[in-house]
C-alpha cells in the first residue's frame, strides 16, 4: 500500500527538516492529517508568513522582518561593544547569560578556505564599514574554538587593528562545575595558556 | 579488518546531524576520506569530535573497504598544536593544496613525514621558506618535479639568462632584447632560480620570484578554482 501523491509529498517535504528521516515525516504528517488540522493550517500559514517575510538585518545579519532587528534596535545596549558570533543560536546563548550588554554582528559561518567561504561570505564586508563608523570601541570576538573559528578571530582581530579598534576574544577553558580529569587535554592546555594571576 | 595508521585531519565537514566525514593524510595510507558517526554532540558523547582539529597529530583506527572508510577509535598521539595567526593562514594553505591536489589512498610516507616537519617549522615561524619548500615536494610527489639547473634543451641555467617556466616542459630561455614587458613579467632570472633550487629565500627578490614560481608551477594542476586560503593572506599584507 502506498500513500496518495499529495501525501506522499508531504511526508518528503517534511524530511528536509533535521533529524527527520521518512519515518519520522511519515509520522508527523500523518498527526498533522488526521489529529491536529488546525494546527497544520497554522504551521502552513506562519510558515508561508516567514518564508515571505524574514530576512537579514542590516546592522546584525540575524533574522528579521524588519530591516533593523529587535536587538540592534535596543537603546539600553552599549553601542560601544560590538560581539562577533557565528550563528543566530550564539547569539541567544550569550545573551541569555546575562554578562553582555552589547549589540552583535553574525557571521553565519567561519572562514573555511577549502569549502570555499572566504571573507565576502562571512560579511567581512559589512563589518568592515560597521567599524569605520566609528562607534564600535571594542570588537568581541567569540567564534568557534576549531581551528577555522581562530582562523576566523585572527582575520577579524587584523581588521579591528586597521580601524584603531580594540580585538578581544573571549577565553577558552575548563567549563564550571567539572572535574579536570575529564576534561580533554586540547582544552587543558589553552586553559593553562590563559591562566591569570590571582589578584 | 581495522588498520591502524597515525595521522593529521586535513579537513572536516558535517555529515547528517551528528557525523562528520573527515579528510586525513596518513602515514601508511596516504590521503583517505574517514566517517566518524555520532562525534558531533555535547558532553561526553562528541569527546571525539572536539579531537578532530587539523594540525595535531591523532592515532586513527578505520576499516571499510570503500572510498569512504568508518573510523573507529580517535585518540591524540602527542601534544596538541596550536596555530595562531599568519602560521595558521599558512597551515590551512598546505591543507588545502593537499586536499585539491593529492590523490586518495596512494601511500605517501615521505609527504607526511614531511608534512610534520613543515607543522613544526610554521609553529617556529618560519612562514614563506617553509611554504616555498613545500610546494616543490608536493609537484615532486605529484610526479612534477621542477628541475632547476638545466633548460628545455638539457642545458645548464645560465646566471644572466631570463627563462620562461612553460609547465610540462621546463625552462625556455628566451632573448632579453625581443620581448615584451607582460611576458618579462613571467619570467625569471637564472641567477633567482639557481638561488630557488639552493632555497636561498633571504633574498627578498629571491623569495618573490619564488613564489611566483610555484604559482605558475601549481596553477594547470589547480585548474580555474582558485586557492581561498590566499585571501586570507591579503588582508594581512595591506
Amino acid at each position: 500500500m502506498s500513500f496518495s501523491p499529495l501525501t506522499q509529498r508531504l511526508i518528503e517535504s517534511l524530511t528536509c527538516l533535521p533529524g527527520v528521516g521518512p519515518k519520522s515525516a511519515q509520522r508527523m504528517a500523518l498527526h498533522l492529517l488526521d489529529r491536529d488540522r488546525v494546527g497544520a493550517q497554522k504551521l502552513a500559514d506562519t510558515l508561508q508568513l516567514a518564508i515571505d517575510k524574514i530576512g537579514r538585518c542590516q546592522r546584525c545579519r540575524n533574522f528579521s522582518e524588519a530591516p533593523v532587528c529587535h536587538t540592534c534596535s535596543q537603546m539600553s545596549r552599549d553601542p560601544g561593544l560590538l560581539c562577533v558570533v557565528e550563528t543566530p543560536a550564539d547569539v541567544i546563548a550569550i545573551d541569555q547569560s546575562g554578562s553582555f550588554r552589547g549589540f552583535y554582528f553574525l557571521l553565519l559561518g567561519h572562514l573555511s578556505p577549502i569549502d570555499g567561504i572566504g571573507p565576502e561570505e562571512i560579511g567581512a564586508d559589512l563589518l568592515d564599514k560597521r567599524l569605520a563608523e566609528g562607534e564600535v570601541t571594542e570588537l568581541v570576538i567569540a567564534t568557534g574554538t576549531t581551528v577555522e573559528g581562530e582562523a576566523t578571530a585572527h582575520y577579524l582581530s587584523e581588521m579591528a587593528r586597521r580601524h584603531g579598534v580594540v580585538a578581544s576574544r573571549i577565553a577558552h577553558g575548563v567549563p564550571m562545575g567539572g572535574d579536570l580529569e575529564y576534561v580533554d587535554s586540547n582544552t587543558l592546555t589553552l586553559a593553562l595558556q590563559g591562566r591569570r594571576v590571582i589578584e | 579488518m581495522a588498520n591502524t595508521d597515525l595521522g593529521y585531519l586535513l579537513h572536516s565537514r558535517p555529515y547528517r546531524d551528528s557525523s562528520v566525514i573527515c579528510d586525513f593524510l596518513l602515514e601508511h595510507h596516504g590521503r583517505a576520506s574517514l566517517l566518524y558517526r555520532g562525534v558531533r554532540k555535547a558532553g561526553k558523547q562528541g569527546a571525539k569530535g572536539r579531537l578532530l582539529q587539523p594540525f595535531s597529530p591523532l592515532a586513527v583506527t578505520f576499516d571499510g573497504r570503500n572510498e569512504l572508510k568508518t573510523g573507529r577509535l580517535l585518540e591524540p598521539a602527542g601534544a596538541p598544536v596550536f596555530l595562531v595567526g599568519r602560521q595558521l593562514y599558512s597551515g590551512l594553505y598546505v591543507n588545502e593544496l593537499l586536499v585539491r591536489l593529492l590523490h586518495k589512498e596512494e601511500p605517501a610516507s615521505d609527504l607526511f613525514r614531511y608534512y610534520q616537519n613543515v607543522i613544526t617549522e610554521l609553529r617556529n615561524g618560519q612562514l614563506e621558506a617553509t611554504l616555498r619548500r613545500f610546494e616543490r615536494i608536493l609537484l615532486a610527489e605529484l610526479g612534477y618535479e621542477l628541475s632547476l639547473q638545466w633548460d628545455v634543451h638539457g642545458q645548464p641555467l645560465q646566471v644572466d639568462q631570463l627563462y620562461l617556466y612553460e609547465p610540462d616542459q621546463g625552462f625556455l630561455p628566451v632573448a632579453t632584447q625581443s620581448i615584451d614587458p607582460g611576458l618579462r613579467q613571467r619570467c625569471f632570472t637564472g641567477q633567482h632560480l639557481l638561488a630557488i633550487n639552493r632555497h636561498a629565500y633571504d633574498d627578498q627578490a629571491v623569495a618573490l620570484a619564488a613564489k611566483k614560481l610555484s604559482r605558475q608551477a601549481l596553477a594547470p594542476h589547480l585548474g580555474d578554482k582558485p586557492l581561498r586560503s590566499r585571501e586570507l593572506f591579503k588582508q594581512s599584507a595591506q
